[in-house]
């Protein structure tokens, strides 16, 4: 059975993001009780998706961070070098932490909150 | 050349005119509160946000100066903040922006030096300076 290695993944936002290192793709479902007297055991109905995005990649120079902080886009995850196995949906760039510090190359995470009504989307050839 | 991963060694923090000795490392945090735009509706499958307003703190970590006392305190005038990802780049960049001091953390431990991190919030816009 095929595997796909890390190496060849990529993250992007509207255009790729630079010198990526990690993501993490978190998808929920909420879901309702509909327990009732009489069951046997709990009953609960699916309501909505919801995902967030944690993407990680080297400090890279002249990014300009702010300029995209609150704006919503297309977030894709390539599961392999070249495209054509990805998960994607459109979502809400809510936080950037960047950290310089002096004994390695700088940080920057940059945080996703789901904002599309038809949930994400998964092209797998 | 724009891209290229940048390493903390050539970094450095400025508040109003002092430019922190010691330094060994900075974060800033900028967020967006996102507000829930959910409706219902019979094709609903994900849920929909907003953007909110922006905002940010940040942190400054140095070893302590000796003979010194800190040097911004908690209730400081507020001044910008710069924090550069390499001072001797021009074009790397750097975040400037008006901030207030919240506070520092002092520590020391039996077996290493003595570090003091500030604490700083963004009163204002953050913008990425570049050379």
């Amino acid at each position: 059975m095929g595997v796909y290695h890390g190496k060849s993944a990529m993250a992007g936002f509207g255009g790729d993001l630079n010198n990526m290192v990690n993501f993490t793709l978190t998808t929920t479902v909420e879901m309702a009780s509909s327990t009732a007297m009489g069951d046997t055991w709990e009953n609960h109905e699916y309501g909505l998706t919801d995902f967030t995005i944690t993407a990680e990649s080297h400090n890279v120079d002249a990014l300009d961070t702010p300029a995209i902080l609150g704006t919503s886009a297309e977030v894709t995850l390539d599961l392999e070098d070249g495209g054509t196995d990805k998960i994607a949906g459109t979502a809400l760039l809510t936080s950037i932490v960047e950290t310089q510090p002096v004994d390695d190359i700088g940080k920057i995470t940059f945080g996703f909150e789901g904002n599309d009504a038809d949930g994400l989307t998964y092209t797998i050839s | 050349m724009a891209n290229e991963p940048i390493h903390g060694k050539g970094g450095k923090a400025k508040f109003d005119t002092t430019e922190f000795a010691n330094e060994i490392r900075w974060t800033i945090n900028l967020h967006n509160t996102a507000a829930d735009s959910t409706a219902m509706h019979a094709s609903n499958t994900g849920r929909t946000r907003v953007a909110g307003i922006n905002g940010g703190t940040a942190d400054v970590e140095c070893y302590y100066l000796a003979d010194a006392s800190p040097e911004v305190l908690p209730g400081a005038t507020a001044a910008t903040l710069e924090l550069w990802r390499a001072a001797s780049d021009a074009g790397a960049g750097y975040y400037t922006g008006p901030a207030k001091c919240t506070g520092y953390d002092l520590g020391a431990t039996i077996d290493g030096v003595e570090t003091i991190t500030y604490h700083f919030i963004f009163t204002d816009e953050v913008e990425i300076a570049i050379i």
